[in-house]
């Protein structure tokens, strides 16, 4: 079983990235569980802060090519790469899975905007989000 | 940061005990920055709301405010500190954030 928490009223999950294209080895980060997301998206917060990557790999105008992806603000460009989610089970087990990522590019309103764990991710697992107990887990 | 050649893939999978101990390190590491936040956040709140606050997880010290991230992040990269370590971020909101 895979533990997350409640953090602001939302469920989060922590897991291991890599992005090979982006950032050197597997680096820890918060994601917001979102079943309303079709795919995992990396904002700038965590990119920069929690992965490393640096701001200039951020920069839309560098992409050779880019995907508009539709969000709450309106169409964010992004960057789709490969990435290797790692989640570690409470029992010291792990689940690894290679899917794509998208990597939003910094705009004036994603700043501050949490990372989204989509459904590319969340169909492997049986996801429980327990909101009168606070507990979420993934199996 | 954890460098492991070639990650097995799959459910329930064993990794070698190098790479879990690796894992195990970075799992403390955010730990402490729980910790650090869980004790610090509410007299930090009180003397920077609504700012990003950059603080030395080990010391208390804050490093570092701002209300925009990413200004705060182009003067932490300048200082040496390229990502969440020692010094972690944390934006002190007064209000709850609200998604839709």
């Amino acid at each position: 079983m895979i533990r997350g928490y409640f953090a602001d009223s939302s469920p989060y999950v922590e897991l291991l990235v890599s992005i090979p294209v982006l950032a050197t080895g597997y680096q820890k980060a918060a994601f917001l569980v979102d079943t309303g997301a079709t795919m995992t998206v990396l904002h700038p917060r965590a990119a920069l802060g929690s992965l490393g990557i640096p701001e200039h790999e951020l920069d839309a105008r560098r992409w050779d090519q880019i995907e508009p992806v539709a969000g709450i603000g309106g169409l964010t460009p992004c960057l789709r790469v490969s990435a290797t989610y790692v989640f570690e089970h409470d029992d010291g087990e792990y689940d690894a899975f290679e899917d794509d990522i998208f990597v939003a590019a910094i705009t004036a309103s994603n700043r501050e905007a949490p990372s989204l764990l989509g459904a590319n991710v969340l169909r492997h697992f049986r996801l429980t989000a327990d909101y009168p107990r606070l507990r979420v887990t993934l199996e | 940061m954890v460098f492991v050649e070639e990650m097995p893939l799959g459910r329930n999978i064993k990794l070698p005990p190098e790479v879990r101990e690796a894992f195990a390190r970075e799992n403390e590491r955010m730990e402490r920055i729980r910790v650090f936040w869980a004790e610090h956040k509410a007299e930090l709140l009180e003397r920077y709301p609504d700012q990003f606050v950059a603080a030395d997880v080990e010391t208390g010290e804050v490093v570092d405010t701002d209300t925009d991230f990413l200004t705060l992040h182009r003067r932490l990269t300048a200082m040496g500190f390229p990502r969440d370590d020692r010094v972690a971020v944390e934006f002190m909101r007064t209000n709850p954030y609200v998604a839709w």
